[in-house]
């Protein structure tokens, strides 16, 4: 119906009864939403940031629990064995390859080839000299002509010296040669592929095989004049599971992708610390200088600026470099050892340098806190300043506190990163993402993956976390949105 | 200029010489307090040889004495003292040699970053919520949170190893091509967010919209009015680009193996030599907080409309 504006007319829509969905609307209000659950649900919508989030979540689980299912660990130099000598077909092993002693794991323990000759001797004993001289000399005669027409990997003919000569039966006698030792490794290749590769080859080749599963795999089985030729091929013993190298091996023989995950965990664990670290102080500062104001603000916040001009990471640099010595010493012996100096030097640094920014905004936020009544409120009713600021201030920006120290995340994993690229960050053996880098880069030609990998996994945790970050201050602090 | 920003300056400016003190202290009593000295070598010096290289360097004399002697020497002379590990040379040599290097490399990528970055920013920002705006800031997001030393083995992993386009050694004069494009990234992309955001900015403005009743030309508009004045925010990011410069200097002279200032510092932390980690980081720090001035005067004399406090 047509309304004026300012008449007097009712609209008589208003005065209809209710639709059913206006009824529901009226009867189910809205369910009361927390601040937290708000920027919650806020943030779900953000697809970058849950994206970011899950990211970030899969690499925390795995840098938690991949270490303790893996079977190797980060240190553990492959081919050194205990009193033997340093096996080097460890180091620099590609993806999915097995070093020797892994190898003959996979494979079967002696790998072998075996060549029995059932000679029937007719007409004398199978201890007469002469008559086993005869079947031995037929015997290499048939080997000469079975390496002619059969391609093994063997010549054993030339290994007639090796031969052994017994018998089962009193009138058969046994003549094997047999071929043990390593080179059927690099023939055969040391991958699970490979092996079936050649399997196949053998079965091809020496096509007439009858299979019979002895020792190894029998490969042939032929009859030559009343002679029985059974040619056996394989790896005896009992075949395991090598658990796979996914990234292959480093130029120490250590397993590549268990070194990846530390160095993940430790960029994380660093990040996180130093965050930690930062909020605390910052926050501690910061809240003070906002609370009290006057002199005490000032004396604090111009050493903020001061600190705040101090060009950081050639301090960084500087501090870490004179504290990784320095602090070497002074840790040794204590619980600090084991997380290594330079690692606490790190921390050191963060704790020195980089709270300004957290102090200046926190103080910033409880300026204008402070002047809320319900801080008044608190103070007329006898709470002593701490209790104000536990209480009443830091709750009260603590979205704030939450986007800056999630933000604070992936710098200080930057900050390690870099350290440790220079060569001033975490200990060795320990790997870390930054000295990774760093190491692949003497190989860079040969071994790509070794850069690349660390590479992905940085600058996905720093894109993530920043993603993450920039997600969690829209969610929970509107206010900021760029 | 009004009286209120002379003050600023004159503070900014006092600051400034504050900072450059404490850089020099901080870097002194730091050196001073990593344990054995310079001279605690592989090898074993016998007391006689160790005291007569104490005496030589001035390490016999109280520490105070010695960091007077220092501060002085720098103010004075510029002179850091002679370097431990490499006999015969100066330290203001080695900074100066390497200098010589560094300073066109970091200029270039600054350059390159600069002009590349408003001509992205300004781009992205006229077509706004096209593809070619949302790639660009995808793009850039990307370089922004690629520290630069993945970046730097990226490239040279890329270009020199890959496709052997470029060389991966930085003495050549193709050789540095690489290292400017990994230096020039991240500033660049940062200037291409700055510009284009602040381009936004102007472009909703009155007198935009004034300009385009008027009806002056698009060009014009972009050219005379919206870009000069979306510029000023970019002035703010010289400081914060030279600081990323050196700090990118340093891991990209060293995956380039460019013989600049910044191969020179790390391989000087390895080597323990802490006169030429001295005096780099003075030369460096300087550098950065004076450009930080420059940047930050720059701003407020430029756009009088920043209030100043």
């Amino acid at each position: 119906m047509d309304l004026k504006r300012f008449s007097m007319h009712t609209n008589l829509d208003s005065f209809m009864p209710a639709s059913a969905e206006d009824k529901e609307y009226m009867v189910k209000m809205r369910p009361s939403s927390t601040f937290f659950k708000d920027g919650v649900k806020r943030l779900l919508k953000d697809k970058v940031a849950t994206v970011s989030f899950f990211i970030i979540v899969i690499l925390v689980l795995s840098s938690i629990i991949l270490p303790m299912v893996w079977p190797y660990s980060y240190a553990e130099q492959l081919g050194l064995q205990l009193g033997k000598p340093v096996d080097d077909s460890f180091n620099n092993l590609s993806p999915f390859t097995y070093g020797l002693t892994e190898s003959e794991r996979l494979l079967g323990k002696a790998s072998f080839h075996q060549i029995v000759i059932e000679a029937p001797v007719d007409g004398g004993s199978v201890t007469d000299k002469q008559i086993v001289a005869a079947a031995q000399l037929r015997a290499e005669q048939i080997l000469a002509e079975f390496n002619a027409t059969n391609r093994t990997e063997t010549d054993f003919a030339a290994l007639s010296s090796h031969s052994t000569v017994d018998s089962d039966a009193l009138n058969l006698l046994n003549i094997s040669y047999e071929y043990t030792d390593g080179i059927s490794h690099t023939k055969i290749g040391r991958t699970n592929k490979d092996y079936a590769e050649m399997k196949s080859w053998l079965w091809s080749t020496t096509g007439l095989g009858k299979a019979v599963r002895a020792a190894g795999d029998v490969q042939m089985f032929k009859d030559v004049d009343g002679f029985h030729i059974v040619y056996f091929s394989g790896y005896s013993g009992e075949t395991e599971s090598v658990f796979p190298h996914v990234f292959g091996t480093d130029s120490a023989g250590r397993d590549y992708f268990i070194r990846i995950i530390y160095g993940m965990r430790v960029s994380l664990i660093v990040g996180f610390f130093a965050s930690i670290i930062v909020l605390v102080i910052g926050m501690t500062v910061g809240s003070i200088a906002g609370y009290l104001g006057g002199k005490v603000d000032l004396v604090i916040m111009r050493i903020v600026d001061i600190i705040y001009s101090l060009p950081d990471m050639l301090m960084v640099i500087l501090l870490a470099a004179a504290f990784k010595t320095s602090l070497g010493t002074m840790i040794e012996g204590t619980v600090f050892q084991a997380i290594g100096g330079n690692i606490i030097s790190l921390f050191v640094v963060f704790a020195l340098l980089y709270w300004v920014s957290m102090a200046r905004l926190i103080r910033g936020q409880i300026l204008s806190l402070r002047e809320q009544e319900y801080v008044l409120a608190a103070r007329t009713a006898g709470a002593k300043g701490g209790w104000i600021i536990r209480k009443h201030l830091i709750p009260n920006c603590i979205s704030v506190i939450i986007i800056s120290t999630a933000l604070q995340v992936p710098s200080a994993i930057f900050t390690e990163s870099y350290l440790s690229f220079i060569g001033l960050g975490i200990n060795a053996p320990m790997p870390s993402l930054g000295s990774l880098a760093n190491d692949a880069l003497n190989g860079i030609s040969s071994y790509p993956y070794r850069l690349i990998v660390p590479a992905v996994v940085i600058s996905l945790i720093v894109l993530s976390l920043n993603l993450f970050g920039d997600g969690l201050r829209d969610a929970f602090d509107p206010k900021l949105k760029r | 200029m009004n009286s209120k920003t002379a003050l600023y300056i004159l503070k900014r400016v006092l600051l400034a010489l504050f900072t450059v003190f404490l850089v020099i202290t901080i870097t002194f009593f730091a050196m001073k307090a990593v344990p054995g000295g310079p001279f605690m070598s592989e090898k074993a010096v016998s007391p006689e040889v160790q005291a007569a290289l104490e005496a030589k360097y001035g390490l016999d004399k109280p520490v105070m004495e010695q960091y007077f002697t220092y501060v002085k020497g720098i103010v004075t002379e510029f002179d850091f003292g002679p370097s431990i590990k490499q006999r015969g040379r100066d330290v203001t040599d080695i900074i100066v040699t390497g200098m010589k290097t560094s300073i066109p490399l970091g200029v270039a990528a600054a350059g390159i970053a600069l002009i590349v970055g408003v001509i992205l920013g300004a781009g992205a920002a006229l077509r706004r919520n096209t593809v070619f705006d949302k790639s660009i800031m995808v793009s850039m997001t990307a370089f922004v949170s690629m520290p630069s030393f993945i970046m730097g083995s990226l490239l040279l992993l890329l270009f020199a190893v890959a496709l052997q386009w470029l060389p991966a050694n930085g003495t050549t004069k193709a050789g540095l091509i690489l290292p400017i494009i990994t230096l020039s990234l991240s500033p660049m992309a940062h200037i291409t967010r700055l510009t284009r955001s602040s381009m936004l900015d102007v472009l909703g403005q009155d007198y935009i919209r004034t300009a385009k009743a008027k009806g002056v030309s698009g060009r014009k508009i972009i050219f005379g009015h919206a870009l000069k004045n979306s510029l000023i925010p970019v002035i703010t990011y010289f400081g914060p680009m030279l600081a990323y410069i050196v700090t990118g200097s340093l891991v990209v002279e060293k995956i380039f193996a460019v013989p600049g200032i910044g191969r020179t510092f790390v391989s000087s932390i390895t080597d323990r030599d802490y006169p030429v980690i001295m005096g780099t980081t003075i030369v460096l720090a300087t550098l950065i907080v004076f450009m930080n001035l420059v940047s930050d005067i720059l701003y407020k004399v430029v756009d009088p409309r920043i209030n100043l406090k």
